[in-house]
């Protein structure tokens, strides 16, 4: 802590808007008996703060030391406990978990009609899900933590918090998590990767994963459609929407995969991946809130075949990308050790500056790729400016501010 | 024993600070342990330089006779190296994790020192005699023939000045994977035992090359870890007894007597959590940092990040006595969770006569709770109040509200001062608070 004491300054500035979360989720209640609303709202807020800054312990030590067992364990539970609780809420599930198919049914038309088997959609539209949270997370989590080259960290997918537990095995040879991964991609987090990738500019460089994902034709084609749909960029097309059905569509089988994920124990590129590509899977449930929720929840029914969606959901999406390329862009900016045109990607850094071993060239590709060239964000940015600001204003009036 | 706080019977003064004054303080300075001996004679720290400083007692001097003797320094030493492990290619720290004295056998005083790897037997002793007048050597060293020397000649012991060494007796090396965080000497005063992140392991003083694994929580598969041991002890006078406590806040207690292998306890001293504070921090705040049997060996004393807890061995469903340490900061999880002090590890230790326990905070506060008025203070070891026989003045933190005069605001606390080492003398009431780098001294008042 001593060494940190030259941050005092700034902890202090974070901690009250550190603060102001707090009481707004005391007010509400804790864990979201009381105000509807808002309690939810500032509760799941909470949630990914904590779920943010958990990551960004486990994935930012200093390796020089080995690192204190209890505190990983400790970090590790919290994650897993955020987690499981994401899954029993279950409306947050199908749209947190990357779309990984399940291991012998490559993804297809079938599948993706196939019947839900739970509601899930419509369980997403009753308030489970925090609209501000998604607009709030630029301001929160930036420069606040102790460790100055961590990025906000966006929450990753849900199979990719466990992957920390892996970290912890300490008896084998790659016992430091930091030094050791040989370049194994983890098996399902990729799908969604390539959405961010493709969501935040071109998807150039992430063809090193696609090889790697070979198992899985399906994260192929998913991959194209996202690619496609971002080239467009600005307008929505079919392909877009298919992209999104297809997440929620997949998530009842991709729980198998999962579980692959955890023991085939992916490593540090599935930390970094998973910073990236947490913000799209994450934001995408949250901002989905605001529009859709005029539209009945059961008309999410039908948008499981891509043709009966009805237009509210179109804007939804439309309105992720803005967030997107803004958050995305937010997080370019806030990062304070970027010399510029470096790597400004979080994870990216500070992996690689800390354990030089890390990296693997898949990994600085993947991750380089996509936020080096900022431009198509901001380009994405311009058409959606209105809808933005009035996110901004539902966001005020829920909160309060 | 009067009570720790406010009768009007005693109050603590201030008695002596050491170390450096600078503002810089250096990494390796900083105290990582502090204990008393069994007579309270002697007081051992240790810093993350890897260095073990012992104070000794003196007596009390005629031209004061209002305190009651200062510690000054005995012995310096070297006790751990950095090192580097070349299998993780990760650094040793030096730091020493954990003193234990040895009860004292003969004139000589020894102690265990341990840092996250290995734990060393050092043996302190005096010397202040040297022989002289042998006629085996010259004086430069050089053996002298034997056939020159014709007449015997019996050295004899000539005093000099006082000369305390320390030298490494026993190394116990090589039998713990993860972080040494405790040691406890057994009351057979053979053995010890020594715990890391999983496993506790069972040594004879006498044998440095054998240990026996008592305990062993370490899953097949690392993947299923959620719960680390965080501290252990062998009880006082009942050498098959020991407890450890868990990250999940819960303490167990195992006879070796039963088996061999203790990975089955005997007791299990739990508190049902309180539904209505739950939070995301529950888990790491109930993590226990500490446990310390009483000297009378029927309670025990845990302490985790916001209290303090008293347990009566014979009832293991919920303590007897639960102190708040600081209260004030359940609101301040997140920022503290974020900022890693949610981690730091607050030690405890009881008076001599188990009616008191002492505890550190933040903000060099540290608080006392004497068990039997229920009274409690918070007092802070700082340099402004360390003139000789200061007495230390009550601290308050403000909770919310109005701040009133003296209070000091949550918020202004600083997290970077943390009393984290405190040691109570076993037999008086002189407690020993480590500040960051400085030991404070502190006494109490005699009318």
């Amino acid at each position: 802590m001593f060494s940190k004491g030259a941050k005092r300054k700034l902890d202090e500035d974070e901690e009250v808007l550190e603060g102001k979360t707090l009481e707004a989720s005391a007010a509400g209640g804790g864990f979201g008996l009381g105000h509807e609303g808002l309690s939810k709202v500032s509760y799941t807020l909470q949630r990914q703060t904590i779920f943010n800054i958990s990551l960004m312990k486990l994935y930012s030590q200093r390796p020089l030391n080995e690192p204190s067992l209890e505190r990983r364990v400790l970090i590790n539970n919290m994650l897993r406990r955020i987690q499981d609780e994401l899954k029993q809420e279950g409306s947050l599930r199908p749209l947190l978990l990357p779309p990984s198919p399940p291991p012998d049914d490559p993804m297809d038309e079938g599948f993706r009609e196939a019947p839900p088997t739970f509601g899930v959609l419509s369980a997403a539209v009753t308030a489970q899900v925090s609209p501000p949270s998604a607009l709030l997370m630029p301001m929160i989590i930036p420069p606040p933590s102790p460790h100055p080259s961590v990025p906000p960290a966006c929450p990753p997918p849900l199979d990719v918090c466990l992957t920390p537990a892996s970290l912890l095995e300490d008896d084998s040879a790659d016992s430091s998590f930091c030094t050791s991964s040989p370049p194994t991609p983890p098996l399902s987090p990729p799908p969604l990767q390539s959405q961010t990738s493709a969501a935040i500019s071109p998807p150039p460089a992430s063809s090193s994963d696609v090889s790697d994902m070979a198992l899985r034709p399906s994260t192929a084609i998913n991959r194209t459609a996202a690619a496609n749909s971002m080239t467009v960029t600005t307008s929505l097309t079919p392909t877009t929407l298919t992209h999104a059905s297809h997440l929620t569509a997949s998530s009842p089988a991709s729980l198998g995969p999962a579980k692959d994920c955890r023991t085939s124990g992916s490593k540090t590129e599935a930390a970094c991946v998973s910073l990236a590509e947490g913000c799209c899977a994450e934001l995408r449930p949250m901002d989905a809130l605001p529009a859709v929720a005029p539209v009945a929840p059961l008309d999410l029914y039908p948008s499981h075949s891509p043709h009966s969606t009805p237009s509210g959901f179109l804007t939804d999406l439309a309105l992720d990308d803005v967030l997107f390329a803004d958050i995305d862009t937010s997080m370019y900016d806030f990062d304070p050790c970027v010399t510029a045109g470096v790597v400004s990607v979080s994870a990216g850094t500070s992996l690689t500056k800390m354990s030089p071993v890390v990296t693997a060239d898949d990994l600085l590709k993947s991750l380089t790729a996509p936020y080096s060239s900022p431009t198509p964000q901001v380009s994405a940015n311009q058409p959606f400016k209105i809808d933005l600001t009035e996110l901004d204003h539902i966001m005020e009036v829920l909160v309060g501010s | 024993m009067a009570g720790v706080a406010g009768g009007n019977d005693f109050q603590w003064c201030f008695s002596q600070v050491k170390g450096a004054i600078d503002e810089d303080v250096a990494e390796a300075d900083i105290i990582s342990t502090v204990e008393f001996n069994y007579s309270g004679e002697l007081l051992a720290t240790g810093d993350k330089g890897g260095r073990v400083v012992i104070f000794q007692h003196e007596q009390e001097s005629k031209n004061r006779p209002h305190l009651r003797g200062e510690y000054n320094v005995y012995s310096t030493f070297q006790s751990h190296e950095p090192e580097f492990d070349y299998l993780k290619s990760l650094e040793i720290e030096e730091k020493i994790n954990k003193i234990r004295w040895l009860p004292q056998q003969n004139a000589a005083h020894f102690l265990l020192s341990t840092n996250d790897k290995t734990i060393k037997l050092w043996k302190i002793s005096e010397r202040d005699k040297r022989a002289e007048g042998y006629n085996l050597k010259y004086e430069d060293g050089r053996l002298i023939d034997p056939f020159r020397i014709t007449s015997l000649r019996v050295p004899v012991l000539m005093p000099m000045d006082l000369m305390v060494e320390a030298s490494p007796r026993r190394i116990f090396a090589n039998a713990h994977t993860y972080h040494i965080n405790s040691i406890s000497v057994n009351s057979d005063h053979e053995t010890y035992l020594s715990a890391d992140d999983l496993r506790i392991n069972l040594w004879h003083l006498e044998i440095t090359d054998r240990s026996f694994n008592i305990v062993d929580i370490k899953p097949a598969n690392m993947e299923e870890l959620t719960e680390v041991i965080t501290a252990a002890e062998c009880h006082p006078h009942q050498c098959n007894v020991f407890v450890y406590s868990s990250s999940k806040g819960t303490i167990r207690l195992c006879d070796m007597r039963a088996a061999a292998l203790c990975d089955r306890h005997s007791k299990f001293f739990e508190e049902p959590e309180d539904p209505s504070s739950r939070s995301f921090f529950s888990e790491i705040i109930s993590s226990i940092s500490d446990v310390k049997f009483s000297h009378s060996g029927r309670y025990m004393m845990t302490r985790d990040y916001l209290s303090v807890k008293v347990w009566d061995l014979n009832m293991e469903n919920r303590p007897v006595e639960t102190y708040q340490v600081h209260e004030y900061l359940r609101s301040k999880l997140c920022s503290l969770y974020e900022n890693d002090c949610i981690f730091d590890k607050f030690e405890c230790c009881w008076n001599g006569s188990d009616s008191a326990i002492m505890t550190g905070s933040y903000n060099n506060f540290f608080r006392m709770f004497d068990r039997n008025t229920r009274r409690d203070i918070t007092l802070e070891a700082s340099r402004e109040s360390s003139k000789p026989r200061a007495t230390l003045k009550p601290r308050k933190v403000s909770t919310g509200g109005k701040r009133k005069k003296d209070e000091i605001s949550v918020d202004s606390l600083d997290f970077n001062k943390k009393i984290l080492h405190t040691a109570w003398h076993p037999k008086e009431n002189v407690i020993a608070v480590a500040a960051t780098n400085n030991l404070y001294i502190f006494q109490d008042k005699i009318n």
